[in-house]
């Protein structure tokens, strides 16, 4: 059976699609090496349209006014510039209330599409361009530390990592944010309080990575202006004993955050990725892979939730848990040497 | 020599959810339809695959090692149809819920006629409302262009105008759609289901038919007291196939090897339930209920006249509409029989929202889980309130006279006992009078929604023979009394002989085991009024009921169920519900 990949990866390949959100220009070339502020495509935002009623400005019929106007369809015109008249012995004219391109026009009415501040798609991280996606963006591979969340609070950013506590199981709390954390990106391990995050945007840092968030704090952690990503689970969850030392022992390097939102449809999910200066390529890291004996796994639900161990059995038949469900199930040998019982539907492969 | 209805031919039914793929197999054994078993395997229009291909065709391996069948060739290519040697089959039918629900602009005239029309229109299917525009919104022409623009909508349903009414303003709504469908880019345009006045169809062609994909349908209120949705719901389910070809990848395959095309589980279950409503007591109607972790789904029938409401936002856990995070904490812990933080309670909501494939391992989680499952059936009920009515029933929680209740969903069949099951639905859905309910433990009854449509016989018959589980009999008296006051007598009459009379008291739940193969006649006295649906309140009869996993369940505990405020009291209330059923 296959089942989902999460990774908490020291050194791996990582190739990740940088995409516009609508069709553009790609600017970067195959082969290229960028770094994370280089922009490598960009496009318009969808455009907001103004309809001017030159007729009622005029004080015209439709008809009279359609003969005054002074602009055509497919004209780019500025903020001011007139659009029909001058008529009357008053010289009335109607003026473009913004700039933009003339898409529509009659019946005394001017359909506006307004200029739009271009959207550019940057790098993110440093990396090479491996591949170009035309009219979309481009594939970027690095090599670095991954370790990829299972929420994030929609946001995106780079910065420095620093690590302001000295054990994965310690809460973070006000009292260890100080100027180490400020403009960097901050690691932690969870948080229960409103306080912490509240005081972590005024010190202005740049991203914040937990290993669990009380799922009460989510509404005030997607108000937050810098990323928040949840590597392990929703409660006091420290950090799993991988991603930990991997983020801390990267301290003071740049890295890419991105707090997306988890898109099984698309694939994506929230990740922080800190590339590292290494000339040789290591295997690349994938989406999924085949749960079989000897494999290292993740438990998603309590009483084990965020635990990770290595299968030890894949029981024929169905097991009972505690709770009478009858499941599909795995034996686990968790790293404290513990073996638990857990339903396969729980279980999601993890690289490290 | 009897005659057989019955071809010999044998059907694939393929449901593809968003968790999981099922491949189930019928065929004639014994000259009957029978269900011969089912595959099942992850879904694969997520990423990595995205394409639900994948997950069929390993669907179709467990189920030919599940079954001994041999269905795919040395290519790996479904065998269709059969071939002398038993191998492959003759028929396929699918029914297609993956994918994100389908995003829906809504433009009508009036909020409370034509937009209320065209939603319940919409909850006939996956779909998710992200705007509606309408007369009395005070946008300008200039507001309704761009919102249409941002949406990036797959459809956009137009209503509005009675049969011969208003024309002006509904060519008038029209025209920011007509305007956002030209400044859109070709791929990007939205398909357009036109709903309201038939008799300016023209005009709706004229302006809007060399923009794309515009459907004209029949009107969904031709009157401003009928609402017709019959016609259009068909035409919504073509468009609903069509945006899914496009968008979903895998789902043309699927669709063209499909005999009548792929279909939605809602639309399935619907046409189940107009079927059993025709052949069942005509007074009475029929539901089915589906509770899955994309949508629930509820479907009444009454004497071949249906209705189906699909709520994705009511899912176990969608996330894509990020559904649990916005459940009462409040209306959920009513229904968990121990003392559990608000907090904790969202970690675990909030848990299953990133996994819904995932399964509760302990008590707590459990039941948090099957108060979800409550709570989704009564939110569900509550959007159905109104179609509900004109299945003869009272104002909600009170349902129409039912026979039988079918429920599906994997919180029910996977539930430890079916105490669990059955009393997750007497607290979602307060069923009324006397009733059956019946578990679609192989989730089968959509797909047989979509073999009704090429071999009615085989949807028949599969459904009689043991497929569906008879999961309890139930008799709840509808009436007001004063807690432990006699509202119902009965004498009970055993096939051995055997003789008994018990008296049922208001606020209580009983259980009478009555195992399968064996029937028990009761002779039911209503007391105080109360109504069995015998012909009005304190008329009794005769009623024959047959086993069942739990028997039969005497449920005057009240309609609607009462409200216990104090914590401890409830807490106390839940446990002894399921201690009677367990008969512990």
């Amino acid at each position: 059976m296959q089942l989902s990949v999460t990774h908490f990866q020291p050194l791996t390949t990582i190739r990740r699609e940088r995409l516009l959100p609508f069709a553009g220009k790609v600017l970067a070339r195959k082969g290229q090496k960028v770094q994370a502020t280089d922009v490598v495509a960009e496009c318009e935002l969808t455009s907001q349209f103004v309809l001017v009623e030159y007729a009622r400005g005029l004080g015209l019929s439709p008809q009279q006014a359609d003969a005054c106007v002074q602009v055509k369809v497919g004209m780019d015109i500025e903020k001011g510039d007139v659009i029909a008249g001058p008529v009357g012995m008053m010289k009335r004219l109607v003026r473009a209330p913004y700039a933009g391109r003339v898409m529509l026009m009659g019946d005394g009415q001017l359909l506006l599409r307004l200029k739009s501040q271009p959207f550019s798609l940057r790098a993110g991280f440093e990396g090479t361009v491996v591949e170009l996606i035309a009219d979309r963006g481009v594939i970027l591979q690095t090599v670095g530390v991954l370790a990829q969340g299972i929420w994030g609070n929609g946001l995106v950013a780079n910065g420095i990592v620093a690590a302001v506590l000295g054990k994965a199981d310690e809460e973070l709390t006000e009292n260890h944010l100080d100027q180490r954390a400020q403009n960097a990106i901050v690691i932690g391990s969870y948080v229960t309080t409103d306080r912490t995050l509240e005081k972590a945007a005024t010190l202005q840092i740049r991203g914040l990575v937990l290993g669990g968030l009380e799922a009460t704090l989510i509404p005030l952690a997607e108000k937050m202006p810098y990323p928040i990503l949840v590597l392990d689970g929703f409660g006091p969850y420290p950090m799993n004993p991988y991603a930990f030392p991997v983020l801390v022992t990267n301290e003071r390097r740049e890295a890419y955050l991105s707090a997306e939102k988890w898109d099984a449809l698309r694939g994506t999910r929230p990740e922080i990725i800190i590339p590292l200066p290494v000339e040789d390529y290591p295997a690349e890291s994938h989406p999924i892979a085949e749960l079989t004996v000897g494999v290292s796994v993740r438990i998603t639900r309590k009483p084990y939730c965020g635990r990770i161990g290595k299968v030890e059995k894949l029981l024929s038949g169905k097991a009972i848990l505690p709770n009478g469900l009858s499941v599909q199930a795995a034996q686990v040998r968790l790293a404290d040497d513990e073996v638990v019982l857990s339903p396969i539907a729980n279980l999601e492969i993890v690289e490290t | 020599m009897p005659v057989s209805f019955v071809k010999a031919d044998s059907l694939l039914a393929l449901d593809i959810g968003t968790v999981n793929t099922r491949a189930s197999l019928f065929d004639v054994v014994d000259a009957r339809y029978r269900y011969l078993g089912s595959g099942e395997a992850p879904s694969t229009a997520n990423a990595p695959y995205h394409d639900l291909s994948e997950g069929v065709h390993r669907a179709i391996e467990r189920l030919q090692q599940t079954t001994g069948r041999v269905l795919l060739d040395e290519d790996a290519k479904l065998i269709v149809p059969a071939r002398q040697d038993g191998s492959g089959v003759d028929l396929v039918v699918s029914t297609v819920s993956a994918g994100a629900p389908l995003k829906v602009i809504v433009v009508g005239l009036l909020t409370d006629i034509s937009l209320e029309s065209a939603s319940n229109l919409l909850s006939t299917t996956y779909a998710h409302i992200l705007e509606q525009i309408h007369l009395g919104d005070r946008r300008t022409l200039q507001d309704r262009l761009n919102l249409i623009l941002q949406a990036n909508a797959d459809l956009i349903v137009v209503a509005g105008g009675t049969e011969g009414g208003a024309e002006r303003a509904v060519m008038q709504m029209l025209e920011a759609v007509g305007l956002a469908c030209l400044l859109s880019h070709e791929e990007r345009r939205p398909y357009i289901l036109y709903v309201g006045n038939s008799t300016i169809q023209d005009q709706v062609k004229n302006a809007l038919g060399s923009l794309g994909n515009l459907v004209l349908s029949s009107n969904i209120r031709p009157t401003l007291e009928i609402e017709n949705l019959e016609g259009a719901k068909l035409d919504l389910m073509s468009a609903y196939r069509q945006i899914r070809n496009t968008h979903l990848p895998g789902f043309y395959e699927v669709d063209q090897i499909s005999n009548g095309g792929a279909i939605t589980p809602a639309f399935g279950w619907e046409r189940v339930v107009r079927m059993l409503s025709k052949a069942y007591d005509q007074r009475k109607g029929v539901m089915g209920v589906d509770i899955g972790a994309a949508a629930t789904i509820i479907a009444a029938g009454l004497g071949g006249n249906s209705t189906v409401g699909v709520f994705p936002q009511f899912g176990l856990a969608n996330p894509t509409l990020r559904n649990l995070e916005q459940i009462s904490i409040t209306d959920l812990s009513y229904w968990l029989p121990f003392d559990l933080s608000p907090k904790d309670i969202t970690n675990v909501l909030l848990t299953k929202q990133t996994y819904p494939a995932s399964l509760p391992m302990n008590e707590e989680e459990l039941a948090i889980e099957l108060a979800l499952g409550r709570l989704m059936l009564q939110y569900s009920l509550r959007e159905m309130r109104k179609r509900l009515k004109d299945f003869g029933g009272g104002e909600l929680p009170i349902l129409p006279p039912l026979e039988p209740i079918i429920a599906a969903g994997s919180i029910l069949t996977r539930a430890p006992c079916w105490s669990q099951a059955a009393l997750l639905l007497l607290d979602g859905l307060q069923p009324t009078r006397i009733t059956t309910l019946v578990l679609d433990q192989h989730h089968i009854v959509a797909s047989l929604g979509a073999a009704a449509a090429v071999n009615p016989v085989l949807a028949v018959q599969a459904m009689d023979f043991g497929t569906l589980l008879n999961l309890a009999s139930v008799i709840a008296p509808l009436g007001q009394a004063r807690p432990g006051t006699v509202v119902l007598k009965a004498k009970l009459a055993y096939e051995d002989g055997r003789q008994e009379k018990i008296e049922f008291r208001y606020g209580s739940l009983y259980r009478i085991p009555l195992p399968f193969g064996q029937s028990l006649q009761m002779h039911l006295q209503p007391l105080h009024g109360f109504d069995l649906g015998m012909g009005g309140g304190g008329i009794g009869g005769k009623v024959r009921l047959a086993g069942s996993a739990l028997g039969v369940i005497v449920d005057t505990r009240g309609r609607p169920l009462p409200r216990i405020r104090d914590a401890r009291r409830r807490q106390e209330w839940l446990r002894k519900n399921i201690a009677v059923l367990e008969n512990r």
